[in-house]
């Protein structure tokens, strides 16, 4: 009956995409920082095989904060 | 606005109020402002803050003592226990337990409520039956419980082709006792093991759910467990799979990834410290270091203080001659950046006013 059941539709996991590679180098440079700076996720994590991520992509996760609203933040996959 | 993400609030609040178009423009301009003044401070040390912020709450609530009353009650861990657990990141922890929200008609009836709470609880042939065995007959019997089979939800006849199945032979019972016979060849270390798998054949339920009770959340059913499995209850057809939940951070990160298990903490944090109010930010900061490294780790030696930079940090902490040889041997360099070691060599701390410099401008 029901579509392939997927983590993604879980409320606790927030919207995720993989950024460019022009969005990276954007990002690294408004942040001052190197991607290993970056804070980590790991290659075998549920999301990151949902997206088909491959180390060293940058995720984008879409957090929903009670506090600041939506906010982004980022992960490297190592 | 400067703050865009307030923007949409702002305009439904002038619009609620029907406000004029110049009176908006100053009302978000205030808001603006009000923001500025709540953002903190160039090197404002957020993280002493935060530690100081559930430390303290932490020394309180060492003195009380909870209880619990009632039987059909999962009872969690809370507290001080509670907050060391999630800390500490124990992969063991206490009360393990889920929440799991029902598709439709599940969660509206709680007859079937009921039903999926007992389908759901693992049960082994020692919960339902007593074991014996006798090695002069070479003899294993099983006494079956009816009242335990009827309260599971079982029938004798599956029990029985269970058992049949494991020993791999026919089986016949009489009445609510089951005799198996073996011969005078089977040795009694075999006897003995068969005995002890038997008390763990698994007759129904999912595995590690030892207990499952219904509640009531709003209008809606929702049975709560103890024990956890939580990658097996969002296969199940009747579990709503986007709101299930367990309190087990491990378990989130591994099923639903470390996000999700950033969330559980902050969550299970707030749980912890109950009625003391300490401030979402706080726990989000801790939540956001434990799962820094993308996977949920512990704040203690192997966690988090344990991989600081500085050497002097570390040993700050523990394992003092540890870390200080090591640095020795592989000659590490303190940059002196942090605060624990600008408090060790007694220079003012690199945090807040510490680390501005002021120069005065002359003749003007």
């Amino acid at each position: 009956m029901a579509a392939k059941r997927s983590i993604m539709d879980h409320v606790l996991v927030p919207k995720a995409r993989i950024l460019s590679d022009d969005e990276v180098s954007a990002l690294l440079e408004k942040y001052h920082v190197q991607k290993e700076n970056l804070p980590k996720i790991l290659e075998g994590d549920p999301v990151v095989k949902e997206l088909g991520a491959k180390k060293g992509d940058v995720i984008e996760f879409e957090r929903n904060s009670p506090i600041a609203g939506k906010t982004l933040y980022y992960r490297v996959v190592v | 606005m400067k703050y865009a993400h307030f923007e949409p609030s702002v305009e439904k609040f002038a619009e609620k109020r029907g406000l004029p178009k110049t009176k908006v423009t100053k009302l978000k301009k205030a808001v603006d402002q009000w923001l500025d003044s709540v953002r903190i401070d160039p090197w404002y040390p957020a993280g002493l803050v935060a530690a100081e912020s559930m430390g303290e709450p932490a020394t309180q609530a060492t003195l009380r003592t909870f209880h619990f009353a009632g039987a059909a009650e999962v009872s969690v861990t809370s507290g001080v226990d509670r907050m060391l657990e999630i800390a500490d990141a124990l992969r063991k922890i206490k009360t393990p337990s889920m929440r799991i929200y029902l598709k439709e008609p599940y969660s509206k009836d709680e007859d079937k409520a009921r039903e999926f709470a007992l389908s759901i609880q693992e049960t082994y042939l020692k919960d339902v039956a007593k074991i014996s065995e006798d090695y002069f007959s070479r003899e294993i019997r099983i006494d079956l419980d009816e009242g335990a089979i009827e309260d599971r939800g079982l029938d004798k006849d599956t029990i029985v082709s269970k058992v049949a199945a494991k020993v791999k032979k026919k089986v016949e019972p009489e009445g609510n006792t089951i005799v198996l016979t073996f011969g005078e060849d089977m040795p009694l270390m075999k006897l003995r093991k068969l005995r002890m798998s038997l008390e763990k054949l698994h007759l129904s339920g999912i595995r590690g759910i030892r207990f499952a009770v219904v509640g009531k959340d709003g209008d809606e059913y929702v049975v709560s467990t103890s024990g956890t499995n939580l990658k097996a209850i969002l296969k199940h057809k009747a579990v709503d799979h986007t709101r299930t939940i367990s309190n087990d951070i491990h378990e989130v990160a591994e099923v639903l990834g470390i996000e999700a298990a950033r969330y559980v903490i902050i969550e299970e944090l707030k749980k912890a410290y109950g009625d003391m109010e300490v401030d979402l930010r706080h726990f989000s900061l801790l939540a956001d270091l434990l799962t820094y490294d993308g996977y949920y780790e512990a704040v203690g030696r192997t966690g988090v203080a344990g991989k600081k930079g500085s050497v002097f940090a570390r040993a700050a902490f523990e394992e003092t001659g540890k870390h200080l040889t090591e640095a020795a041997i592989w000659g590490e360099v303190e940059h002196l950046k942090g605060v624990v070691e600008n408090l060790i060599v007694g220079l003012p701390v690199k945090v807040g006013t510490g680390r501005v410099k002021l120069v005065m401008k002359l003749g003007e």
